[in-house]
């Protein structure tokens, strides 16, 4: 195995003819947890996608090194297939696709095995149990007419029956209500330490941290890194905001 | 014997000749072969094979028969009347009783044939029937399979009738529809076209009977040069009526498209309310779309509806399905599958569904 998961050097990532990303460098370990956090457009999402490998961002230098592979001119399939995972601020509806089929076809195509339907099952039953979603969710069309919350958690159940080594979740708490953050953390704290997942998680909100374990943390303002630090740095924010660090 | 020229799915009411969408002309050779279907009936509905008197109400002939009164050439249909060019055809009648019931007929082609049938349905007071026809040949076959359905639903009667069409790729098939309806009867209708070269299908009902309601569902997966060509026409005459016609469809690989919907609000049919909508998926940049929705108005407290979403995939569905693994070429794939198999949900026949899940298959399978 790699000792970097992730390894990210001099990343430069446009939109169109605009520069949004300056180069970027960030390492992640195998099962590590980082914190991406910064003001709005800042970039945040923007290199979660560029990751991911959304062809609406141009990467225009630098490279994307995953578990030992250059990833940087991979398309969006392989770079999942490898191992990636990202998790939608705003998921998107899928009409016609049942959330059900939609994961036992998604399962089947990583694993490049057909899966057993009662497998399949119990393993999603327990999966939605721990996310406290109704059974019935499983049935219907992946998303359309999902409340934001059911969106959110339906994301985190992908995440947990996909496993991938490393998942990138973008905002995942936002719009969720006390109760939600904390069902929806409950499920990433299980993908963290159960499965050993990397996660680099982007957020506003503490609230979603607090019963995760965070090993480093990363300040994005204006397309660049400007500061990284251990989990001390969270504290730090939620109590002084970002202008201290946007002076330096 | 000499080619039969038609000109079929004709537009009530024309618009400009020069985008000849008006209607559409074709030269079959004649229908001569004969194609068995066959039957399988549950509950209160019998069969007549030749709409002449039925073993099941114990009438020898149609004259006079409360039953098989019904004078079904009076009923016309969404092709138009050049469908009488193709001859007597091969004709069975059903007739439902009260009650629920269900019949399922199955046509299938051999390579080659070239047929016409026709099935009238007369569904009684208080009756309660789904009907399911299902087209089928090999997938390489060619031929013609003209099929022209009838039906007449009494004052409350609700008929379901389920079409459909999984032919092979050298096919010319004509589906053609008329009904006829009476006080609070309802007529649903759901199409599935997937097969075959040409389609063309047209679709006419007369809602005469107050609070009467017909529901129209067709989908299509047009691919490898098709050519897809409705006609849906809703003639609101009763008070209170109400149609609903959506057609939801996808287009690849140079396959061409034309739906006419027409929702007619006669003179006298106040209260009624009429809606069509249209949902295409393009997925290719060969394909032609042509859609001439109509609403024709002759009273005044009439509600009418038009509505259409026609477009190529969202890259941003795209970028979210490829994130989960999928390629580009399978999220494609699977979300004209997912069309399909949305109209499939409401067929209600496992056995009907399970057969247009596996043409699916063999469809993606073949890249075609």
């Amino acid at each position: 195995m790699a000792e970097q998961l992730l390894e990210v050097k001099g990343l430069q990532v446009n939109v169109e003819d605009k520069e949004i990303l300056h180069s970027i460098d960030l390492d992640i370990k195998p099962g590590e947890t980082h914190v991406l956090m910064g003001p709005n457009g800042a970039g945040k999402s923007t290199l979660g996608y560029a990751l991911m490998g959304n062809p609406k961002y141009t990467i225009t230098g630098g490279t994307i090194m995953f578990d030992g592979q250059d990833i940087t001119g991979l398309s969006v399939d392989k770079r999942a297939k490898a191992g990636l995972f990202l998790s939608f601020q705003n998921p998107l509806e899928v009409p016609g696709i049942s959330l059900s089929s939609f994961l036992k076809t998604a399962l089947e195509q990583q694993r490049g095995v057909r899966i057993k339907a009662w497998d399949f099952r119990k393993e999603l039953r327990q999966a939605m149990a721990l996310l406290q979603m109704d059974a019935k969710y499983a049935e219907r069309d992946l998303n359309a007419g999902f409340s934001g919350g059911e969106k959110k958690k339906a994301e985190i159940l992908q995440l947990l029956m996909l496993n991938p080594k490393l998942a990138i979740l973008d905002e995942t708490d936002s719009g969720l209500d006390v109760d939600a953050v904390k069902i929806v953390s409950q499920g990433i704290k299980t993908f963290q330490e159960h499965r050993n997942g990397a996660l680099l998680i982007i957020t506003h909100n503490t609230k979603i941290l607090e019963a995760l374990h965070v090993d480093k943390t990363h300040i994005l303002a204006q397309g660049s890194i400007i500061k990284n630090a251990g989990p001390e740095l969270v504290e730090e924010i939620n109590k002084q905001g970002f202008e201290q660090f946007l002076q330096k | 014997m000499k080619n039969i020229d038609l000109i079929v799915n004709k537009l009530p009411a024309p618009t400009w000749n020069r985008l000849r969408m008006n209607d559409s002309r074709l030269e079959l050779a004649p229908c001569a072969d004969v194609c068995e279907p066959r039957v399988a009936l549950q509950g209160s509905v019998c069969l007549n094979k030749n709409g002449a008197g039925s073993a099941c109400c114990g009438c020898a002939t149609a004259a006079g028969c409360p039953v098989h009164s019904v004078d079904f050439n009076k009923i016309p249909t969404g092709m138009g009347q050049d469908m009488e060019l193709l001859g007597a055809g091969r004709t069975l009648r059903l007739t439902a009783d009260a009650g629920k019931s269900v019949a399922a007929i199955t046509l299938r082609y051999g390579d080659g044939q070239r047929c016409y049938n026709r099935l009238q349905i007369e569904a009684k007071e208080g009756s309660d029937v789904t009907v399911l026809m299902t087209y089928i040949s090999t997938a390489a076959a060619a031929g013609t399979a003209a099929v022209q359905t009838k039906i007449h639903a009494a004052a409350g009667a609700k008929v379901k009738l389920v079409q459909v069409q999984l032919l092979g790729g050298g096919f010319v098939h004509l589906n053609d529809v008329g009904s006829e309806l009476g006080d609070g009867a309802r007529l649903e209708i759901l199409q599935l076209q997937l097969g075959g070269s040409k389609a063309y299908n047209g679709v006419r009902t007369e809602l005469t009977g107050e609070g009467s309601s017909f529901e129209a569902a067709a989908g299509y997966y047009g691919r490898r040069g098709q050519r897809i060509d409705m006609n849906f026409i809703a003639n609101h005459y009763g008070k209170n009526t109400v149609c609903d016609m959506t057609a939801d469809g996808v287009l690849q690989s140079g396959a061409c498209k034309i739906y006419r919907g027409t929702i007619d609000f006669k003179n006298g049919c106040a209260g009624a309310v009429g809606d069509e909508k249209e949902t295409v998926l393009l997925l290719s940049d060969d394909v032609v779309n042509q859609s001439v929705p109509l609403i024709l108005c002759s009273e005044e407290d009439v509600q009418g509806n038009h509505g259409a979403s026609i477009g190529k995939l969202d890259e941003d569905l795209l970028f979210y399905l490829c994130s989960r693994g999928f390629s580009e070429q399978d999220a494609i794939d699977m979300m004209a599958k997912a069309k399909i198999e949305a109209l499939c949900r409401k067929i209600g026949d496992e056995d009907t569904v399970q057969l247009v899940e596996r043409y699916l298959e063999g469809v993606i399978a073949d890249g075609q």
